[in-house]
């Protein structure tokens, strides 16, 4: 998996060094339901019965991604983009705070597909829909911090990374605002096959839990928004948009 | 579609997007346990660390629960002397071990402040002089030899071999004879045994299992029953007191539990979390007898006495840093008592498990202190040890203690694998629970006790 990441940060920045398309900032907020995790989340609460404010489930993820988008034919775009994504699940109890982190480092090849019927320059502007495929290989941080510390395994900070691939898919559409500046609002689903948390029960039970496995198949499902700067020749691929005649203006 | 329209359209759909994921992930929500009722009754029979903790955890989740303890008090091998002014004196179970554990958890909780890492240094008797941990490892005239040992206890988890106690492992190993009684203090009696009693393959199951780490902690003004009594003070106010059990009857559709004074009780299931030598000695009678593959276990794994003798001295003569003085031929590890808690009350606590337990309580008490204090006279030749004595000694015995019987379960020959067998449920109708039944590693503390009582109960509200 370390590979494939490798692969897609040198498609990426190979891409880049061309400089002629779209370079993608993007940010937003999804769903992650790492459903062994969750599990282990829960047999927390219940061993920790004291507990006045128990430790919510993992559910929400927050997005940063850096993405580039470059030409391949007419309609068909490649798209290698990098993710940081942090799920998070905070306790704070009267001398017992507990903060569990997941850290996702994703890294994509997607597949960007534009239909060419579907150019709707009748809008007045260029709004064009496509659909995204791709697959990828990530990077997973989780860290459990007890009162600010980290977690320990036998006295060793548990501070693992563990690598994983996905598949990934969505919807969605760019909206050319100018020459410079395309807005991309879009939907990606990722599927994670098998996620492999080694250890997360010892570190954040202090026991292996019967019944529990850090083993996971994780869906998440994302709502980016993102802003693309045109680079290079992709200025100049894009002809200028011409003001729609009305009515008015004839008179 | 105009341009206004689309942007309205997008406007409208950006608060969607952003409700979307929450009523999504709502509806995916996975529920384990949280809304989870338990509609069943449960006797619980123990009240120590394991029994109290999942009576509470059975109570959360809806079960009604009966608790009977056998005797006057609740705490089980948690007992605090409090006697001597200005300290809370554990003859039981007195460490918490490393900082990553439920019991490690629910002392930060409750008892924040109390919490302190376990103060001093540890010494070593070696050919009659007290060493540091440093010049075991590092002094020539040793030629490696201390290294050697810290090394082998060190490698357990990745032991090799097949059969065989640990004394044989460190004759195996040549380990320089100058360090066995070192070795059986930090091996065998620290297990609640000696190094000829504690079974290499069952060591290295519990050694490859345990993951608490090694910082020990200690309470400095509160008992560890204080800790129960504050997080469990509505569960313990329901155990009922002097009710040993006789005999457990799962033959009908409920399970009667009757006690030693012909009460009886009935309920859907029993959690039993009396200590392992309770169930060796059959002071309970079980209708229809118990599986044979679960009285094996009880016979195989095995649990000694234990001695703590605690003596008062007018003034310290040890070093001010001292917190244990390991590898006595009597004695195998004394420690400070007051280091950390209160320094001012000059008490020394002899730990003594296994042989040199059997041997020690075969004495009488003032053999004891004598014995005792020639030891630590030989220790401290120059420490005026006996003429410091101040006569006050608090002895336990926990053979000697009723409805107990014994210090706590060690890994002895043939033991690995059986914890899981003594763990696991009967028919659906029996559950057990207790630092015996801990099969993760935590044998033989008040955490694993824990960890085994939840590890029951979810076995109960999962059945």
């Amino acid at each position: 998996m370390k590979n494939i990441l490798f692969f897609i940060l040198f498609i990426f920045f190979s891409c880049s060094l061309r400089a002629q398309n779209y370079l993608n900032l993007y940010t937003g907020y999804g769903i992650t339901a790492p459903k062994e995790l969750n599990k282990s989340i829960e047999a927390f609460n219940y061993s920790r019965s004291w507990l006045a404010e128990k430790q919510p489930l993992f559910q929400k993820t927050f997005t940063l991604g850096l993405g580039y988008t470059g030409i391949l034919a007419k309609g068909l775009f490649l798209s290698p983009d990098f993710q940081y994504n942090i799920s998070k699940s905070l306790s704070e109890n009267s001398n017992f705070k507990t903060s569990i982190e997941m850290h996702w480092w994703r890294g994509n090849i997607n597949l960007d597909i534009y239909p060419l019927e579907f150019g709707l320059d009748s809008v007045g502007f260029r709004f064009r829909p496509f659909v995204r495929v791709g697959g990828g290989a990530s990077a997973i941080l989780p860290r459990i911090y007890f009162n600010d510390s980290l977690a320990t395994i036998n006295d060793e900070d548990y501070t693992p990374h563990f690598w994983t691939y996905q598949f990934s898919g969505g919807i969605g559409c760019r909206i050319y605002l100018n020459r410079i500046i395309d807005i991309m609002p879009f939907v990606q689903y990722n599927f994670q096959p098998s996620v492999d948390v080694e250890d997360f029960d010892l570190a954040l039970h202090g026991t292996s839990v019967p019944g529990l496995s850090n083993v996971s198949r994780v869906s998440n499902l994302q709502f980016l928004l993102s802003v693309s700067f045109k680079l290079g020749r992709a200025r100049e691929l894009i002809p200028e948009q011409k003001e729609p005649k009305s009515k008015k203006k004839k008179k | 579609m105009n341009r206004r329209i689309l942007l309205k359209q997008i406007i409208l759909g950006l608060p969607t997007a952003a409700v979307l994921p929450s009523l999504i992930s709502s509806c995916a929500k996975e529920v384990l346990l949280e809304d989870f009722k338990f509609k069943g009754s449960v006797i619980v029979i123990g009240a120590g660390a394991s029994g109290i903790y999942a009576a509470n955890l059975l109570r959360e989740y809806g079960a009604q629960v009966t608790h009977l303890e056998a005797r006057s008090i609740v705490g089980g091998r948690m007992k605090t002397n409090t006697s001597i002014p200005g300290i809370k004196i554990e003859l039981g179970a007195e460490e918490i071990h490393g900082k990553r554990s439920i019991l490690y958890d629910m002392a930060q909780f409750n008892v924040p402040s109390s919490l302190l890492p376990f103060p001093g240094d540890d010494y070593y008797f070696l050919e009659n002089q007290l060493r540091s941990k440093n010049f075991l490892i590092e002094s020539a005239n040793l030629e490696g030899a201390g290294a050697t040992m810290f090394q082998i206890i060190d490698s357990f988890a990745s032991y090799p071999g097949g059969a065989q106690s640990v004394s044989q492992y460190l004759t195996e190993k040549e380990l320089d004879a100058r360090f066995l009684e070192i070795a059986n203090a930090l091996i065998g009696n620290e297990y609640g045994a000696d190094n000829n009693r504690v079974g290499m393959l069952a060591l290295k199951e519990a050694e490859e299992g345990y993951s608490s780490g090694e910082e020990g902690q200690i309470l400095k003004d509160k008992s560890l029953i204080e800790l129960f009594e504050i997080a469990f003070s509505e569960d313990i106010n329901q155990v009922k007191l002097n009710k040993p059990v006789e005999s457990i009857n799962y033959e009908g559709a409920q399970v009667i539990v009757t006690t030693e004074n012909g009460e009886s009780f009935t309920a859907d299931k029993v959690l039993i979390t009396v200590p392992l030598s309770i169930l060796k000695n059959n002071s309970i009678t079980f209708i229809p007898s118990l599986p044979a593959d679960k009285l094996d276990s009880i016979d195989t794994i095995k649990m000694d006495n234990g001695l703590k003798i605690v003596l008062q001295f007018n003034a310290p003569f040890w070093d001010g840093n001292t917190a244990s003085i390991i590898g006595g031929s009597k004695v195998p590890e004394y420690w400070i008592t007051g280091a950390g808690k209160n320094e001012n009350v000059n008490l020394v606590t002899a730990f003594v498990m296994g042989e040199k337990a059997e041997y020690m309580a075969g004495l009488s008490d003032s053999q004891k202190i004598t014995e005792i204090l020639e030891e630590l006279s030989l220790i401290y030749p120059t420490g005026n040890v006996s003429g410091k004595y101040n006569g006050i000694n608090i002895i336990q015995n926990w053979l000697q203690e009723p409805y107990i019987e014994g210090a706590y379960s060690y890994p002895s020959p043939g033991s690995e694998g059986k914890r899981t067998i003594l763990a696991s449920p009967v028919v659906n109708k029996l559950y057990f629970a207790g630092e015996a039944t801990n099969f993760n590693g935590h044998l033989a503390t008040v955490h694993g006790a824990m960890e085994s009582g939840y590890r029951a109960v979810k076995e109960i509200l999962e059945a």
